[in-house]
């Protein structure tokens, strides 16, 4: 293709959301061109339009835009309630794209973007001043979407026009409304399990409709959701544990691609794992030390009481089939040992293997009296990867840390700088997994200061070099640090 | 999705002036919104009333969004609103569109430029689907959050739940009786307290170990600075190890993995996802439960799984899963055959099977036909078939229910195979109320190889139906088996007039000889000369038929029989001889019969005249 300006559109060019197979292919045509952008963006951040590499990436998003723009009126990349739609159309990302996907996103909202669009007649030195100014105008603050048009309007770039966020798309009370529905979850669990002891009927319908809940707290806001998840034995251990273990595998399921409805049925699938600890007695269940053979035949009973309590629930149709799955089989290992033992099944249902994953995390990570070691977050990580093929399915073990990063959020650290924070947030960016975002809890000399959240992946700009880089991780509780307050303080 | 805040208007900010045509356009199009769900409500969606309703209604909101962008409409309890006023109001609880959405705390509906009709149809179609169901399993909200419409967006804020959530459980407290707790105590339990004024004080002082770790990794992190980057680094020996990969005692920790999934870990991963959405949710019920059955120690708590299998068997029956039906049978099956040592379990399958024969799967079919589902008669007959011969009973109900046609050639195919190794069973089937049922029996019966069906249609001589015990007389005619004509002789003592003649015409003379006397002595009683002209033919000519001796002496001796003054009866008696001699045909009747010819009663005269013109003449007579 010519780097002339693009064509105008057919008259017959719409631009409806595509249906059917014409959706599939606007689908595929969609993410490409989101990878396009995202590389030109992140191309731009460094480097002017004259690089090669900034040439080379900006004239495949041209491309890009042009095969687009042949068929429809506008590109046009909007936000919608956490979601990034292209022409009307929700982009779908997969475990691949997940990064990619929020970044793009992260970008628009820094910039007070809702929406993005690209015009026919955009021509390619257009579309690099374009680029140059969106990717440079990165802090956020009040007239930040102001100074971006008025830049776009003094570079004359007029083909590609900007729509500021609207009310009902800035997250208000957001972390605040996630506490509460993490809470929440705690009581409704508490509530159902308290049902199941008085053969009553669960509330199913609220159980899934909590789960839509959690579900869209997560698209808008994974990264506190995950840092809620460093709450332990708040309530009872199981009940904190099984919302920290829902949370986990639904953020998970999301990355892994399911569908909403599927990630809601693991949401279920997960929030019931333990049901069957119901019938654990107390005193093995928080017995220091070690079982005895007996205590741990007992024991390994709870997801077979688990699955079978949820079969014998009057309502049980109302449950997705994999919640019993899931309570069945969260102890069978990759390689089908473990507990129980089948009789004739020779497979693990993929539900499983996933809430395999989150369960073993957030229970090693979590201080009980029975065991003598608990495992900070990147201990956990670290140690789960050492059971990859046997305890744990890989495939599935690899995208947990890629979700988690490799200091997953919570995670206390010092750093380079002599600085101790707590993991924030992880970079989008997978390259850049050992460099998340990170609050700072003490100055250089250890003093205790409610510090900012930084970028471990910014640079000095003096000497290239990264500003901060974790040194080590540390165990929150040898310092007496409750990690999980100063997600909380967040929400108040 | 839901945006989080709770305060967002309903359209233009408060005050704002608004366009009274606007409010209009926007009036008349929720008026429709409601009419159209309501015609949704009862007709399918492609009737034509419904067609025209949406294809206004499609027009009515591209008009709007066309030059409007987006259309926000507040819920209220009985109204929609806009701009915070009322544009569309309905009270009637039960049907009230704005209720419906507002009882399950939808609060803002958005339609979005875009919205089109196959959108704006799914839309009213989930409407209809949700309000079908019973109140406590509709949920609106969360119908529209599973559907994710691409240009109709909500807004029902978490709140609601939250109050949900929290009156189930003060409603659990009141049960319990309880002390419940204060509203604002309740909220309170979710509230989020820290006290982030310790965040700024006091002192965090590093363990010595911690200390070189952190020295250890400051020297690292110098080095991935020269070397560029922590992949590298990971690969050299000399870098000193992380604590990250102390713990975990390898370098193939966290730290140093790439966790970006290779192309083929993405293939595996989109393959493990296609399969999970392919597993039959049937079968692997069907397989859990028999898992969880065999894992179950307590007897009692294995009746109320398999209580639950049962339950999800005529549930499934209902639906015309009927290849279900298999898969529990095929299952429970292969359970009984591991539970060798759980006697107490093995006899609960047993009984569990046996419940599985239920006129609930016969009701069920009769209500799938009724409503014209198509049927899956392969699978049903196939569960029928690994029931075994209980399901003979279910399968003789259907045939009686399922009309003519292929159907019902399958279920006797089933029938008569099943049947056919249990035909007492078989034949207990048959009844008076269902004479179709019975005759086929009765074909299944009579074609059972070396005659074992025939003493089994024994059974009909006492049924009420005449159809029925005419064609189990012709299919005993059919027979050649001694037993075939014990039986007919026992219908000639039906009260039924046709009945007994058949049964008489089908009796084999072959093997009726031992009878002949018996016969000609009830034929001379009294009584039988009360019986009709064609009955005494029919018998007769049995007795003609058995060429005995006797026989043919009681048939010349009721020829002769002719007093002056003949009754009516006896002259039909003799009529009845004429017959009898003539299917003899021997050459002894042939010769009574010439004798009857010149005979001095008219009709008798006449009747032995045909007889010999339509017999051989002598000679060509019979021996």
């Amino acid at each position: 293709m010519d780097e002339k300006d693009i064509a105008n559109p057919t008259p017959e060019a719409r631009t409806a959301p595509p249906r059917g197979a014409e959706s599939k292919a606007f689908q595929r045509a969609g993410l490409d061109l989101l990878i396009r952008f995202h590389i030109v963006d992140k191309i731009a951040k460094i480097y002017d339009p004259k690089n090669d590499a900034f040439q080379e990436q900006g004239k495949l998003l041209f491309e890009s835009l042009a095969a687009i723009l042949k068929e429809k009126d506008e590109v046009s990349f909007r936000v919608r309630h956490g979601a990034l739609l292209l022409n009307g159309m929700r982009l779908k990302f997969g475990v691949g794209t997940y990064g990619i996907f929020k970044s793009v996103l992260e970008e628009l909202r820094t910039r007070d973007v809702e929406a993005l669009t690209f015009l026919p007649g955009l021509s390619l030195d257009e579309l690099f001043r374009f680029m140059s100014l969106f990717a440079k105008r990165e802090k956020k603050d009040e007239g930040v979407y102001a100074q971006l048009v008025a830049d776009l309007d003094a570079a004359e770039v007029e083909h590609v026009e900007l729509e500021k966020i609207s009310a009902e798309e800035i997250a208000q009370g957001l972390h605040k409304n996630t506490a509460r529905m993490f809470f929440l979850s705690i009581v409704h669990l508490k509530e159902s399990f308290a049902r199941d002891q008085r053969k009553e009927p669960i509330k199913i319908n609220t159980t899934r409709r909590l789960m839509q809940s959690i579900y869209n707290h997560i698209v808008e806001d994974e990264g506190f959701v995950h840092g809620l998840t460093n709450i332990k034995n708040h309530d009872e251990y199981t009940l904190n544990h099984s919302v920290n273990v829902c949370l986990l595998a639904t953020a998970l399921g999301r990355r892994l691609g399911l569908s909403r409805s599927e990630i809601v049925d693991l949401g279920m699938a997960a929030f019931f794992h333990d049901l069957g600890k119901t019938e654990t007695p107390l005193d093995i269940l928080n017995k220091p030390g070690k079982l005895t053979d007996a205590e741990r035949t007992v024991m390994e009973k709870h997801p077979f009481h688990g699955a079978e309590k949820l079969v014998l629930l009057k309502e049980f149709r109302h449950l997705p089939l994999r919640a019993i799955h899931v309570a069945l089989e969260h102890h069978i290992k990759e390689d089908l040992s473990g507990y129980p033992r089948y009789f004739k099944k020779d497979d693990v249902n993929l539900f499983s293997k996933i809430v395999k994953v989150v369960d073993v995390f957030d229970a090693i990570t979590t201080k009980r009296v029975y065991r003598t070691t608990d495992f900070t977050r990147a201990e956990a990580m670290s140690l789960m990867l050492e059971q990859s093929g046997t305890e744990f399915n890989p495939i599935i073990l690899k995208a947990f840390v890629n979700m988690m990063g490799v200091f997953p959020i919570g995670s206390l650290v010092a750093l380079t700088s002599g600085e101790v924070g707590i993991v924030h947030d992880i970079n989008p960016d997978p390259k850049l997994l050992l460099r998340p975002f990170v609050k700072l809890i003490t100055d250089a000399e250890g003093k205790k200061v409610d510090g900012e959240v930084v970028d471990l992946a910014e640079r000095d700009p003096g000497t290239g070099r990264f500003r901060r880089t974790i040194a080590a991780p540390l165990d929150p509780s040898k310092y007496g640090v409750e990690v999980a307050d100063y997600f909380l303080a967040q929400a108040q | 999705m839901p945006p989080v805040d709770s305060d967002l208007p309903d359209g233009p900010a408060a005050g704002a002036v608004i366009d009274p045509a606007r409010v209009e356009k926007i009036k008349d199009l929720l008026r429709f919104l409601a009419n159209t769900a309501s015609a949704m409500k009862i007709f399918p969606s492609e009737h034509a009333t419904v067609k025209n309703f949406l294809d206004q209604l499609t027009r009515k909101f591209t008009d709007f969004l066309t030059t409007n962008q987006k259309l926000q409409i507040g819920i209220e309890e009985y109204s929609f609103t806009f701009g915070g006023k009322p544009v569309f109001s309905d009270d009637l609880t039960i049907k009230s569109l704005p209720f419906f959405f507002f009882k399950d705390g939808l609060q803002i509906l958005f339609f979005y430029q875009g919205l089109d009709r196959q959108e704006i149809q799914e839309f009213l179609e989930l409407i209809a689907a949700e309000a079908q169901k019973p109140a406590e399993d509709s949920d609106i909200v969360a119908a529209l959050w599973e559907r994710d419409f691409p240009n109709i967006q909500y807004y029902a804020p978490d709140e609601f739940l939250e109050n949900r959530i929290l009156a189930e459980r003060s409603d659990s407290e009141t049960r319990q009786e309880l002390p419940e707790l204060p509203e604002d105590f309740a909220h309170e339990t979710i509230e989020v307290h820290v006290d982030s004024s310790k965040f700024s004080q006091g002192k965090i002082e590093l363990t010595t170990e911690d200390r070189e770790e952190v020295r250890k990794g400051q020297a690292r992190a110098e080095y991935e600075d020269v070397t560029d980057g922590p992949t590298a680094a990971a690969e050299d020996a000399a870098v000193p190890e992380t604590p990250v990969e102390k713990v975990a005692g390898k370098k193939s920790s966290a730290a140093a993995m790439d966790p970006t999934l290779t192309e083929d870990e993405l293939s595996s991963l989109e393959s493990m996802v296609r399969v999970n959405r392919t597993i039959s949710p049937e079968e692997e019920f069907v397989n859990l439960i028999a898992e969880i059955i065999f894992l179950e120690e307590n007897i009692a708590n294995c009746q109320a799984s398999l209580d639950t299998l049962l339950e999800y068997h005529f549930d499934q029956l209902q639906r015309g899963n009927f290849h279900v039906a298999m898969l529990i049978i095929r299952k429970t099956h292969e359970l009984g055959q591991h539970l060798g040592e759980a006697p107490e379990k093995a006899a609960l399958l047993g009984s569990f099977r046996k419940r599985m024969v239920s006129p609930k799967t016969v009701d069920a079919v009769q209500t799938l036909l009724a409503k014209k589902k198509a049927m899956d008669w392969e699978s049903l007959l196939g569960f029928f078939a690994l029931l075994g011969p209980p399901a003979l009973s279910l399968a003789a109900d259907l045939f009686d229910i399922v009309p003519g046609g292929e159907a019902k050639h399958k279920i006797l195919g089933f029938i008569t195979e099943a049947g056919s190794s249990n035909l007492g069973l078989l034949s207990s089937l048959a009844d008076n109320a269902r004479p179709d049922l019975a005759i086929a029996i009765i074909g299944i019966l009579s074609q059972i190889p070396e005659s074992r069906g025939i003493p089994h249609l024994s059974a009909f001589l006492i049924f009420q139906n005449k159809e029925v015990k005419l064609e189990a007389i012709h299919a005993l005619g059919r027979s050649r088996a001694e037993m075939a004509n014990r039986i007919l002789l026992g219908f000639l003592n039906d009260p039924d007039e046709e009945v007994r003649i058949q049964a008489a015409m089908k009796l084999n003379p072959d093997e009726g000889g031992a009878r002949v006397q018996q016969i000609v002595r009830e034929a001379s009683a009294h009584e039988f000369q009360g019986k009709s002209l064609k009955e005494k033919e029919a018998i007769l000519s049995f007795l003609g038929r058995t060429r005995s001796p006797e026989a043919l002496e009681f048939l010349r001796r009721t020829l002769g029989r002719a007093p002056l003054f003949a009754s009516t009866r006896v002259l039909e008696m003799r009529l009845a001889a004429v017959a009898g001699l003539e299917s003899m045909g021997t050459e002894e009747a042939l010769g009574v019969l010439q004798k009857g010819a010149i005979g001095r009663t008219k009709k008798v005269r006449e009747a032995c005249a045909a007889a010999l013109v339509r017999l051989p003449p002598a000679g060509g007579a019979k021996k």
